[in-house]
């Protein structure tokens, strides 16, 4: 995702926005393309091959 | 300000029941510094001088009548204003957290601390909502480091930080969601633990995230921090993830020995990372080397996901953090400051599908730990990458995308101390994390105290403190 254009960023993030009806500044709209790209790399690298086999610890079982 | 003051809990406890000092003198002493240190640390958001001369005088009463609650009677504490008490406002350092939200109960730690006897000075200040780097433009005021007042004490416990560090409390609560304990501890030089997940009840705390919160101690040593998380611990009803598990002697095994201890340094991302500044990195060898001569095993370990475990950290506490203030985010933004609202809003990024791959995520890496933890007994890493920044470079970007030596154990639920290993050509303490198996929270203080009287990096003193000492 990190291969994505600036009007990708863009499209996708207001794309997010809408849906979240967060009243923004133009401060905090603009970190939000800078971050967005990073977090995408981020969610990326979440997802590889062995983790799919994986139950999700919704529920900590540590005792 | 005159009186002489003993320098750790332990000491103060030997100090009230030998009679070289009264709760109340303590007290009233402490207060005083700490009423003189808000216009140069603001470590305080509220201090509680008249209740806490009030549970002074019950303390020496209960002391000198033969009723000795242990080893935090008559003992200054401070608590994070996220946590609740009866007697004073709870704000987590926001005009947006609602006013009756505060207006309740002590939260279960409080409960825990004024049952064994401790006197609360007052809620420290923190991070907004225990993420916001602090805004001026919020009104509150933001603490400063003792070392170096134009650094931060890091975040977010700030607050308990810089008061421990500044002797202005001899110990206080923090919490902990990726690091908010350990990383004001390392800043400061002091000592502090984020227990194993679902030890101390969250009963009474504002939520950052609700599966990686954690309450602990913060205090010069480990082991003060052993001797209130004693009080902390135990089982509590009314938080749904508090673990139903025996609390065992915080202190067994406390006898200042690591030999026969197996210390495991998983050198991948967590060592050998060349954003690690390289007075922090040499002081935490030195700390291994020091373990190992003293008879401890050092070795290195595999753990080769941990940048993976730190975005899922994020993903997990940025979604559940969403949840939490996604209306207040709608409809009244503007009240928070703009780098917490800013962080929040990057909650809207992650997708119920992306939640929930970070929790298999979690999944994984608590098993390639469990797997590395069954031959050894603790894992050693640096605390932070740095010592404490300066206010005047803080970069939320830049910070964001740095490696994060912490948020793993919150991933893992894993009890993490972090204890002062150094300091930095400039004068700041550098931290050394001791990692340990779920529960096993004596171990981790064992090697902690074990360092602390190989050491004697835990006794120094910012000059603040030193000169309040003196005047």
């Amino acid at each position: 995702m990190s291969g994505m254009t600036p009007d990708q960023i863009k499209q996708a993030v207001d794309a997010v926005l809408a849906a979240a009806r967060l009243p923004l500044t133009g401060e905090d709209y603009e970190r939000l393309l800078r971050n967005y790209p990073i977090v995408q790399d981020q969610l990326a690298a979440l997802r590889f091959p062995e983790a799919r086999a994986c139950e999700p610890a919704t529920i900590l079982h540590l005792a | 300000m005159t009186q002489d003051l003993p320098s750790s809990i332990t000491e103060a406890g030997a100090w009230l029941r030998s009679g070289r000092i009264t709760s109340v003198a303590l007290t009233e002493e402490l207060l005083a510094r700490s009423q003189a240190a808000q216009d140069t640390l603001a470590a305080f958001i509220t201090i509680t001088a008249d209740a806490a001369m009030a549970a002074a005088q019950r303390a020496d009463a209960e002391l000198a009548g033969g009723h000795d609650r242990g080893p935090l009677h008559g003992i200054p504490l401070g608590i994070k204003d996220i946590l609740a008490t009866a007697d004073a406002p709870t704000t987590a350092n926001s005009r947006v957290l609602d006013p009756a939200w505060g207006q309740r109960d002590d939260a279960c730690t409080v409960r825990k601390l004024r049952e064994a006897g401790a006197v609360l000075l007052g809620k420290t200040g923190l991070h907004e909502f225990a993420i916001g780097w602090p805004d001026p433009e919020t009104g509150f005021r933001i603490p400063k480091n003792p070392w170096d007042q134009a650094r931060t004490p890091g975040g977010s416990s700030s607050g308990t930080g810089a008061a421990v560090a500044a002797g202005l409390i001899l110990g206080g609560l923090g919490t902990d969601t990726g690091g908010s304990i350990r990383g004001p501890a390392a800043y400061c030089g002091i000592s502090g633990i984020k227990p194993t997940f679902g030890r101390v009840s969250k009963e009474g705390c504002v939520p950052l995230g609700y599966s990686l919160d954690n309450i602990g101690p913060m205090a010069w040593t480990a082991r003060d921090c052993a001797l209130m998380l004693q009080v902390l611990a135990g089982f509590d009803p009314h938080d749904p993830c508090s673990a139903s598990v025996a609390v065992p002697d915080m202190l067994a095994g406390v006898d200042g020995s690591v030999r026969g201890v197996r210390i495991g340094v998983p050198r991948e991302h967590f060592l050998d990372v060349p954003e690690l500044n390289a007075e922090v990195k040499q002081a935490v060898l030195v700390a291994l080397e020091q373990l190992a001569a003293a008879g401890a095993t050092v070795l290195d370990v595999e753990l080769p996901h941990g940048a993976i475990a730190q975005h899922a950290q994020r993903a997990i506490m940025l979604g559940e953090a969403y949840a939490y203030h996604e209306l207040d985010l709608q409809t009244r933004p503007e009240l928070y400051g703009k780098y917490t609202r800013q962080a929040f809003q990057q909650g809207a990024f992650y997708s119920a599908a992306d939640y929930v791959q970070a929790q298999r995520v979690r999944s994984f890496f608590n098993a390639e730990v469990a797997r590395v933890l069954a031959d050894v007994d603790v894992l050693v890493t640096p605390t932070a990458l740095s010592i404490a920044p300066t206010f005047a470079d803080y970069d939320p970007d830049a910070m964001r995308a740095l490696p994060s030596l912490m948020g793993q154990w919150n991933v893992t639920g894993l009890p993490a101390l972090s204890i002062s290993c150094g300091f930095a050509s400039a004068g700041l303490p550098i931290g050394l994390q001791i990692i340990g198996k779920a529960f096993q929270e004596p171990t981790v203080f064992k090697v902690g105290d074990a360092y602390q009287r190989l050491t004697d990096w835990h006794t120094r003193r910012p000059r603040v403190a030193q000169e309040a000492q003196r005047a």
